[in-house]
Protein backbone atom coordinates (compact mmCIF):
# COMPACT_ATOMS: atom_id res chain seq x y z
CA UNK A 1 0.00 0.00 0.00
CA UNK A 2 1.53 3.32 -0.96
CA UNK A 3 1.14 5.88 1.32
CA UNK A 4 -1.72 8.93 0.18
CA UNK A 5 -0.98 11.80 -0.85
CA UNK A 6 -1.92 13.67 1.57
CA UNK A 7 -0.05 12.31 3.94
CA UNK A 8 3.55 13.33 4.78
CA UNK A 9 4.72 10.54 6.18
CA UNK A 10 4.46 6.94 6.39
CA UNK A 11 4.09 6.60 9.86
CA UNK A 12 1.69 7.95 11.87
CA UNK A 13 2.68 9.30 15.78
CA UNK A 14 0.22 7.09 17.98
CA UNK A 15 -0.07 6.76 22.12
CA UNK A 16 -0.39 3.03 22.84
CA UNK A 17 -1.83 1.76 25.85
CA UNK A 18 -3.92 -0.51 27.53
CA UNK A 19 -7.63 -1.26 28.54
CA UNK A 20 -9.36 -4.07 30.19
CA UNK A 21 -6.09 -6.43 28.87
CA UNK A 22 -5.96 -5.20 25.41
CA UNK A 23 -4.06 -2.77 23.30
CA UNK A 24 -5.40 -0.13 21.83
CA UNK A 25 -3.95 3.30 20.49
CA UNK A 26 -4.86 6.88 19.99
CA UNK A 27 -3.83 9.29 17.74
CA UNK A 28 -0.47 11.40 19.16
CA UNK A 29 -1.85 14.47 18.25
CA UNK A 30 -4.98 14.44 20.33
CA UNK A 31 -3.42 13.70 23.44
CA UNK A 32 -1.87 16.85 25.21
CA UNK A 33 0.06 14.77 28.11
CA UNK A 34 0.43 12.09 30.53
CA UNK A 35 -0.09 12.71 33.81
CA UNK A 36 0.49 10.37 36.73
CA UNK A 37 -3.16 9.04 39.00
CA UNK A 38 -3.80 10.99 41.02
CA UNK A 39 -2.64 14.82 39.25
CA UNK A 40 -5.65 14.93 36.95
CA UNK A 41 -9.16 16.10 38.52
CA UNK A 42 -12.25 14.25 37.13
CA UNK A 43 -11.02 11.22 34.60
CA UNK A 44 -13.52 9.02 32.23
CA UNK A 45 -11.93 5.42 32.47
CA UNK A 46 -11.45 4.29 29.68
CA UNK A 47 -13.19 1.21 29.77
CA UNK A 48 -16.45 3.29 30.91
CA UNK A 49 -15.53 5.21 27.42
CA UNK A 50 -15.30 2.84 25.32
CA UNK A 51 -18.04 0.45 26.65
CA UNK A 52 -15.37 -2.31 27.54
CA UNK A 53 -17.39 -4.93 30.09
CA UNK A 54 -16.76 -4.94 33.32
CA UNK A 55 -15.36 -8.52 33.41
CA UNK A 56 -13.07 -6.28 30.93
CA UNK A 57 -11.73 -3.57 33.11
CA UNK A 58 -8.36 -4.09 34.63
CA UNK A 59 -7.97 -2.92 38.22
CA UNK A 60 -4.51 -2.41 38.32
CA UNK A 61 -2.52 -0.09 40.17
CA UNK A 62 -0.49 1.00 37.02
CA UNK A 63 -2.56 3.49 35.98
CA UNK A 64 -1.98 6.55 33.84
CA UNK A 65 -3.99 9.70 33.18
CA UNK A 66 -4.24 11.17 29.38
CA UNK A 67 -4.90 14.76 29.66
CA UNK A 68 -6.67 14.57 26.00
CA UNK A 69 -6.98 17.86 23.61
CA UNK A 70 -10.70 18.92 23.43
CA UNK A 71 -12.30 22.57 21.57
CA UNK A 72 -14.35 22.78 24.90
CA UNK A 73 -11.60 22.18 27.44
CA UNK A 74 -9.42 19.13 28.02
CA UNK A 75 -10.14 16.21 29.50
CA UNK A 76 -8.43 13.13 31.37
CA UNK A 77 -8.78 9.65 30.74
CA UNK A 78 -7.82 6.91 32.77
CA UNK A 79 -5.75 4.10 31.08
CA UNK A 80 -3.54 0.76 31.71
CA UNK A 81 -0.07 0.86 31.63
CA UNK A 82 1.96 0.51 29.49
CA UNK A 83 1.65 3.76 27.95
CA UNK A 84 4.10 4.39 24.93
CA UNK A 85 4.38 6.85 22.50
CA UNK A 86 5.25 5.34 19.41
CA UNK A 87 4.80 5.51 15.18
CA UNK A 88 2.95 2.92 13.61
CA UNK A 89 3.36 2.20 10.00
CA UNK A 90 0.59 3.53 7.80
CA UNK A 91 0.35 0.07 6.36
CA UNK A 92 0.20 -1.73 9.46
CA UNK A 93 -3.53 0.39 9.30
CA UNK A 94 -6.45 -1.02 8.36
CA UNK A 95 -10.35 -0.19 8.53
CA UNK A 96 -12.51 -1.91 10.66
CA UNK A 97 -13.85 -5.52 8.26
CA UNK A 98 -17.46 -4.68 7.52
CA UNK A 99 -19.32 -7.64 9.62
CA UNK A 100 -16.95 -5.94 12.95
CA UNK A 101 -17.85 -2.51 12.29
CA UNK A 102 -21.66 -3.40 12.38
CA UNK A 103 -21.23 -5.54 15.28
CA UNK A 104 -18.77 -4.53 17.30
CA UNK A 105 -20.28 -2.49 20.95
CA UNK A 106 -16.59 -0.81 21.43
CA UNK A 107 -17.44 3.03 20.97
CA UNK A 108 -14.81 5.00 19.52
CA UNK A 109 -13.10 2.48 17.48
CA UNK A 110 -11.57 3.40 14.27
CA UNK A 111 -9.65 0.68 12.81
CA UNK A 112 -7.45 -1.83 13.50
CA UNK A 113 -3.62 -2.89 13.46
CA UNK A 114 -1.27 -6.11 13.58
CA UNK A 115 1.91 -5.96 14.28
CA UNK A 116 4.43 -7.95 16.09
CA UNK A 117 2.89 -6.98 19.38
CA UNK A 118 -0.35 -8.39 18.26
CA UNK A 119 -3.31 -6.36 17.22
CA UNK A 120 -4.03 -2.97 18.17
CA UNK A 121 -7.76 -1.06 18.12
CA UNK A 122 -7.28 2.26 17.01
CA UNK A 123 -9.67 4.44 18.50
CA UNK A 124 -10.85 8.39 18.37
CA UNK A 125 -11.80 9.56 22.14
CA UNK A 126 -13.62 12.28 20.59
CA UNK A 127 -16.07 10.45 18.91
CA UNK A 128 -16.51 7.78 21.97
CA UNK A 129 -17.70 11.15 23.67
CA UNK A 130 -19.91 11.95 20.85
CA UNK A 131 -21.46 8.43 20.67
CA UNK A 132 -21.48 8.34 24.38
CA UNK A 133 -23.60 11.25 24.43
CA UNK A 134 -26.05 9.85 21.65
CA UNK B 1 -40.02 -60.91 -31.40
CA UNK B 2 -38.49 -62.08 -28.33
CA UNK B 3 -34.85 -63.14 -29.51
CA UNK B 4 -31.66 -64.23 -26.92
CA UNK B 5 -29.11 -61.31 -26.77
CA UNK B 6 -26.06 -61.80 -28.39
CA UNK B 7 -22.86 -61.01 -26.85
CA UNK B 8 -22.52 -57.88 -29.35
CA UNK B 9 -26.20 -56.90 -28.04
CA UNK B 10 -25.61 -57.02 -24.41
CA UNK B 11 -21.89 -54.84 -25.03
CA UNK B 12 -23.96 -52.55 -26.98
CA UNK B 13 -26.50 -52.13 -24.10
CA UNK B 14 -24.41 -52.01 -21.52
CA UNK B 15 -22.52 -48.96 -23.00
CA UNK B 16 -26.11 -47.56 -24.07
CA UNK B 17 -26.85 -47.48 -20.32
CA UNK B 18 -22.91 -46.09 -19.68
CA UNK B 19 -23.73 -43.73 -22.23
CA UNK B 20 -26.75 -42.51 -20.86
CA UNK B 21 -25.79 -41.63 -17.24
CA UNK B 22 -23.37 -39.04 -19.16
CA UNK B 23 -23.54 -35.41 -18.03
CA UNK B 24 -24.54 -33.61 -20.77
CA UNK B 25 -21.68 -30.86 -20.49
CA UNK B 26 -24.48 -27.93 -22.01
CA UNK B 27 -26.25 -27.92 -18.72
CA UNK B 28 -24.84 -25.76 -16.34
CA UNK B 29 -22.04 -26.20 -13.86
CA UNK B 30 -22.30 -25.25 -10.07
CA UNK B 31 -19.10 -25.92 -8.05
CA UNK B 32 -20.14 -26.06 -4.57
CA UNK B 33 -17.77 -26.37 -1.45
CA UNK B 34 -19.10 -28.86 0.88
CA UNK B 35 -17.89 -28.76 4.54
CA UNK B 36 -19.05 -30.36 7.81
CA UNK B 37 -20.13 -28.08 11.06
CA UNK B 38 -21.98 -30.14 13.84
CA UNK B 39 -22.16 -33.19 12.70
CA UNK B 40 -24.14 -31.77 9.11
CA UNK B 41 -23.02 -31.13 5.59
CA UNK B 42 -23.47 -27.59 4.31
CA UNK B 43 -22.25 -26.16 0.95
CA UNK B 44 -21.24 -22.05 -0.12
CA UNK B 45 -21.41 -21.65 -3.75
CA UNK B 46 -18.09 -22.05 -5.40
CA UNK B 47 -18.31 -18.84 -6.63
CA UNK B 48 -18.14 -16.80 -3.41
CA UNK B 49 -15.40 -18.54 -1.61
CA UNK B 50 -12.09 -17.46 -2.68
CA UNK B 51 -9.67 -19.67 -0.30
CA UNK B 52 -9.65 -22.17 2.39
CA UNK B 53 -7.08 -21.88 4.89
CA UNK B 54 -6.24 -23.69 8.05
CA UNK B 55 -3.52 -23.02 11.35
CA UNK B 56 -4.31 -18.81 11.05
CA UNK B 57 -3.95 -17.37 14.28
CA UNK B 58 -7.12 -15.50 14.82
CA UNK B 59 -7.11 -12.14 16.82
CA UNK B 60 -9.62 -11.52 19.61
CA UNK B 61 -11.52 -8.38 19.03
CA UNK B 62 -13.49 -7.42 22.39
CA UNK B 63 -16.47 -5.95 22.36
CA UNK B 64 -17.95 -8.33 19.63
CA UNK B 65 -20.86 -10.88 19.80
CA UNK B 66 -19.24 -14.74 20.77
CA UNK B 67 -20.22 -15.54 16.90
CA UNK B 68 -16.97 -13.15 15.87
CA UNK B 69 -14.34 -15.05 16.30
CA UNK B 70 -11.84 -12.02 15.62
CA UNK B 71 -9.81 -10.86 12.55
CA UNK B 72 -6.92 -12.76 10.52
CA UNK B 73 -4.29 -11.39 8.29
CA UNK B 74 -4.52 -12.18 5.29
CA UNK B 75 -1.39 -11.12 3.15
CA UNK B 76 -1.37 -7.81 4.69
CA UNK B 77 -5.23 -7.33 4.66
CA UNK B 78 -7.54 -7.98 7.84
CA UNK B 79 -10.67 -9.80 7.71
CA UNK B 80 -12.99 -10.84 10.06
CA UNK B 81 -13.96 -14.05 10.68
CA UNK B 82 -17.26 -15.15 12.09
CA UNK B 83 -18.07 -18.83 13.59
CA UNK B 84 -20.87 -20.29 11.32
CA UNK B 85 -21.94 -23.11 13.58
CA UNK B 86 -23.63 -19.97 16.46
CA UNK B 87 -25.34 -18.56 12.99
CA UNK B 88 -27.04 -21.28 11.94
CA UNK B 89 -27.95 -22.29 15.79
CA UNK B 90 -26.13 -24.62 16.70
CA UNK B 91 -24.06 -25.12 19.83
CA UNK B 92 -20.68 -22.92 20.46
CA UNK B 93 -17.39 -24.96 20.66
CA UNK B 94 -13.82 -24.30 20.58
CA UNK B 95 -12.28 -24.49 17.18
CA UNK B 96 -10.88 -28.37 16.65
CA UNK B 97 -7.00 -28.18 14.99
CA UNK B 98 -8.89 -29.93 11.61
CA UNK B 99 -11.24 -27.07 12.13
CA UNK B 100 -10.67 -24.52 8.78
CA UNK B 101 -11.53 -20.89 7.95
CA UNK B 102 -13.02 -20.42 4.26
CA UNK B 103 -12.52 -16.79 2.81
CA UNK B 104 -15.95 -15.84 1.75
CA UNK B 105 -17.47 -12.54 0.28
CA UNK B 106 -21.57 -11.91 -0.60
CA UNK B 107 -23.50 -8.89 0.40
CA UNK B 108 -20.47 -6.70 -1.30
CA UNK B 109 -18.30 -8.02 2.40
CA UNK B 110 -15.87 -9.94 3.10
CA UNK B 111 -15.02 -12.92 5.70
CA UNK B 112 -13.52 -15.58 7.16
CA UNK B 113 -15.74 -18.21 8.23
CA UNK B 114 -15.18 -21.09 10.47
CA UNK B 115 -15.84 -24.55 9.91
CA UNK B 116 -15.28 -28.08 11.16
CA UNK B 117 -14.00 -29.77 8.32
CA UNK B 118 -13.65 -28.83 4.55
CA UNK B 119 -15.34 -32.45 2.98
CA UNK B 120 -14.72 -31.51 -0.66
CA UNK B 121 -15.21 -29.32 -3.55
CA UNK B 122 -16.97 -30.59 -6.58
CA UNK B 123 -18.96 -29.61 -9.55
CA UNK B 124 -22.47 -30.16 -9.98
CA UNK B 125 -25.24 -29.79 -12.64
CA UNK B 126 -27.43 -27.49 -11.88
CA UNK B 127 -30.69 -29.70 -12.05
CA UNK B 128 -28.90 -32.09 -8.77
CA UNK B 129 -30.03 -29.36 -6.91
CA UNK B 130 -33.13 -29.77 -5.09
CA UNK B 131 -35.12 -26.75 -3.90
CA UNK B 132 -34.98 -26.90 -0.21
CA UNK B 133 -37.68 -28.48 1.63
CA UNK B 134 -40.56 -26.65 3.13
CA UNK B 135 -39.88 -28.39 6.47
CA UNK B 136 -36.74 -26.13 7.61
CA UNK B 137 -36.73 -24.41 11.05
CA UNK B 138 -37.49 -20.78 10.62
CA UNK B 139 -33.88 -19.60 11.24
CA UNK B 140 -32.57 -21.61 8.18
CA UNK B 141 -35.32 -20.84 5.04
CA UNK B 142 -33.89 -17.48 4.50
CA UNK B 143 -30.08 -18.85 3.85
CA UNK B 144 -30.72 -22.14 2.39
CA UNK B 145 -30.76 -22.02 -1.35
CA UNK B 146 -31.49 -25.22 -2.20
CA UNK B 147 -30.13 -29.26 -1.05
CA UNK B 148 -27.97 -32.01 -2.67
CA UNK B 149 -27.14 -35.23 -1.71
CA UNK B 150 -23.05 -36.52 -1.45
CA UNK B 151 -22.34 -39.36 -0.50
CA UNK B 152 -25.57 -40.19 0.65
CA UNK B 153 -25.70 -37.18 2.86
CA UNK B 154 -27.68 -34.76 2.45
CA UNK B 155 -26.19 -30.96 1.89
CA UNK B 156 -27.75 -27.67 2.86
CA UNK B 157 -26.49 -25.30 0.18
CA UNK B 158 -26.22 -21.70 2.12
CA UNK B 159 -27.15 -18.59 0.41
CA UNK B 160 -23.80 -16.43 1.48
CA UNK B 161 -25.33 -12.69 0.25
CA UNK B 162 -28.21 -13.38 2.83
CA UNK B 163 -26.41 -14.71 5.45
CA UNK B 164 -23.75 -11.95 5.75
CA UNK B 165 -26.55 -9.22 5.29
CA UNK B 166 -28.49 -10.95 7.96
CA UNK B 167 -25.43 -11.16 10.35
CA UNK B 168 -24.49 -7.06 9.60
CA UNK B 169 -28.84 -6.47 10.31
CA UNK B 170 -27.54 -7.89 13.57
CA UNK B 171 -28.67 -11.63 13.61
CA UNK B 172 -26.40 -14.30 14.92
Amino acid sequence: MNTPSSLKSDTLEMVFFMAGGHRFAVEAAQVRTQLSAGQAGTTLTVERLLGLSCEDAQNSASRRILLMKHSAGDYAVEVSNPVELRRLEINAIHPLPSLIAARTKLVGIRGLAIGPEGLTMLVDFRRALIQNQD
Amino acid sequence: MDQEQSGLDKILSLRHDASAKIVNVDEPIVKLVIFELDGEWFAFSGESISEIMSAVEVFFVPGCPPSLEGVINVRGNIESVIRLAELLGKPATDPAPSSSILRGQGGGMHSGIRVDRVVDVLDVVQSAIQPPPTTLPEHMRRIVSGLIRHQDTPVAILDLDRLFEDYQRGQG
